[in-house]
């Protein structure tokens, strides 16, 4: 499904943030991209999401070359990813259903369709009772779960998420991820960027680890015969 | 493999892509009500002033028949024409192109018509022994001008069934001079507050986009293209052109009102009987329709792509 090919990014002349990076990703997979601030983690998000370009190299997403996608139809092949960000941006001025409804009706589907589906994910994420709260009346955790159904509820073939546990607890952190496994067990592929090791290991999916830029290591871990 | 909902037809998510942002293009005015107040109000300005000078123009059209008449064409006619052969050569005047109406007065009106006037009434005593022609007053259309009139009453002087034609071409001239001075003066004073509309509005709607900016931002990375984008912008900038063309009509109406017994009073000196009047429906519909589309255009000019990339 996703195809890096010695992909690398600069931005002028000595700041690299993404060296010869090359790996595979097939569809329904899931993984976690981890490494320190500043090790490109972000960088292949923003790549995969065509917020930027890359400086070299191929890189492709359902076998077409994204590269070269016009920028008039860019909005086209987001329609197929959910991106959560760490900060969750929601919008203030709409209610949690509206907000979750957004994506639906960006895509042209009626204001009915959207809320029930929007209602649907909610209740996915745990949070249907909170639909006609406004962002701001929610803690950060359930900002979160908005954010993720609000990813999920147009069903995309894959889901990029920036630190989605950034600002959450180890154990909220847990919940979000069996949410992000549920969603994986559909069919969604979904890459994770995080920094929590932890989380990486409880999880046990696949790992890229990037240090500044270049891909260190890519491997799955084994589990723990003595876990319980 | 993940199940979609089959995605609605192109139409259909156009359709509906306008019902929601004509929605939040209503509603986006009301968040910051004084910020949008005060634009509402420049832009009522900008659009009273034009207004106010084609309402005066057109008030002007009717006031400038009135003030031709007293330089229309009088054509004396042969004394020897029956009026018969007068009724036939009115007729011919009548059916070219830059005459309006036509009169034909028989040499008794004419005596009568100075006898009545106290000067003249001396004088026609003096010229009794001559018989008065017959005369045809013609009146030219409002918008011919005095080159054609001079034509029209050089080919008059010509015929001879024709005595004398007499007409006051410094008047006409004159008056020609005022009308084009008045409407190039409404057409420099509309394209400038059109450009100030423009101004305005295109910076109003700058600063909604940055206000926005991480909403417009979040839009664009969840699949909106940029016509999606834009919007509802569009549609703020329309609802505030209409709000404000409404309001400018309001000053129209107010100022009318105020300037009516005035100008009476003012044309009456001058022995003219008009009244000042405002805008029929239709032109006040035009004036609408017009509004409308300097602010579409307004907005759609400062929400062009290259701009929208470069705010987001």
């Amino acid at each position: 499904m996703i195809s890096f090919k010695r992909i690398s990014k600069s931005y002028g002349k000595d700041n690299k943030a993404l060296r010869d990076v090359s790996f595979e990703v097939e569809a329904g997979e899931m993984l976690f991209l981890t490494g320190h601030s500043g090790a490109g983690k972000t960088t292949i998000l923003r790549l995969l999401m065509m917020m930027q370009s890359a400086s070299y190299g191929q890189l492709c997403v359902n076998g077409k070359e994204i590269n070269t996608i016009k920028a008039r139809d860019i909005h086209k092949y987001r329609l197929d990813i959910g991106m959560i960000f760490q900060d969750h941006r929601l919008l203030d001025n709409k209610t949690v259903l509206e907000n979750v409804a957004l994506p639906l009706q960006i895509r042209g589907y009626s204001d009915s369709y959207s809320f029930k589906s929007a209602r649907s994910a909610l209740q996915q994420v745990s949070i249907g009772e909170k639909a006609n709260f406004y962002p701001q009346e929610l803690s950060s955790g359930q900002q979160q779960r908005v954010g993720i159904a609000r990813a999920f509820v147009a069903k995309p073939s894959l889901i990029l998420a920036d630190e989605p546990t950034g600002n959450l607890d180890p154990d909220l952190s847990l919940e979000l991820m069996q949410i992000f496994e549920e969603l994986n067990k559909q069919g969604m592929t979904i890459i994770i960027a995080s920094h929590d090791l932890f989380l990486i290991k409880r999880l046990q999916k696949r790992v890229l680890v990037l240090d500044k830029g270049e891909l260190i290591d890519d491997f799955n871990p084994q589990p723990n015969p003595y876990s319980p | 493999m993940i199940k979609k909902a089959p995605q609605p037809n192109g139409l259909i998510k156009y359709l509906r892509g306008h019902k929601h942002a004509i929605g939040e293009g209503i509603s986006m005015p009301w968040k910051q009500p004084i910020k949008s107040g005060m634009t509402i109000l420049t832009l009522a300005i900008c659009f009273f002033i034009p207004l106010f000078l084609w309402t005066i123009w057109l008030n002007y059209d009717e006031l400038k028949e009135s003030w031709q008449q007293q330089g229309s064409i009088a054509v004396f006619l042969d004394g020897k024409m029956d009026l018969k052969e007068a009724d036939i050569f009115l007729q011919e005047i009548k059916e070219m192109p830059i005459v309006d109406t036509v009169v034909l007065t028989d040499s008794n009106q004419v005596k009568k018509t100075l006898f009545e006037d106290a000067q003249f009434s001396q004088v026609v005593d003096l010229i009794q022994a001559e018989d008065f022609p017959k005369q045809i007053s013609v009146k030219i259309k409002p918008d011919v001008v005095v080159e054609e009139v001079d034509d029209f009453v050089n080919n008059l002087s010509l015929n001879p069934q024709v005595e004398y034609v007499s007409y006051d071409k410094q008047w006409l001239t004159q008056l020609e001079a005022i009308t084009q001075t008045l409407l190039q003066m409404a057409r420099i004073s509309a394209l400038m507050f059109l450009l100030i509309v423009m101004v305005i509005l295109g910076n109003t709607i700058a600063n909604e986009i940055t206000d926005h900016k991480s909403e417009l931002r979040l839009l664009e990375l969840i699949g909106a293209s940029d016509a999606q984008t834009r919007r509802s912008f569009l549609y703020m900038g329309v609802v505030l052109g209409a709000i404000a063309a409404l309001l400018s009509l309001i000053f129209l109406s107010v100022s009318f009102y105020w300037l009516e017994d005035t100008v009476a009073s003012l044309v009456q000196n001058f022995g003219i009987n008009i009244t000042l009047h405002g805008l029929s429906v239709t032109q006040i519909l035009s004036v609408l329709f017009a509004a409308i589309l300097v602010t579409w255009l307004a907005a759609r000019l400062s929400l062009s792509s290259a701009q929208l990339n470069q705010v987001i």
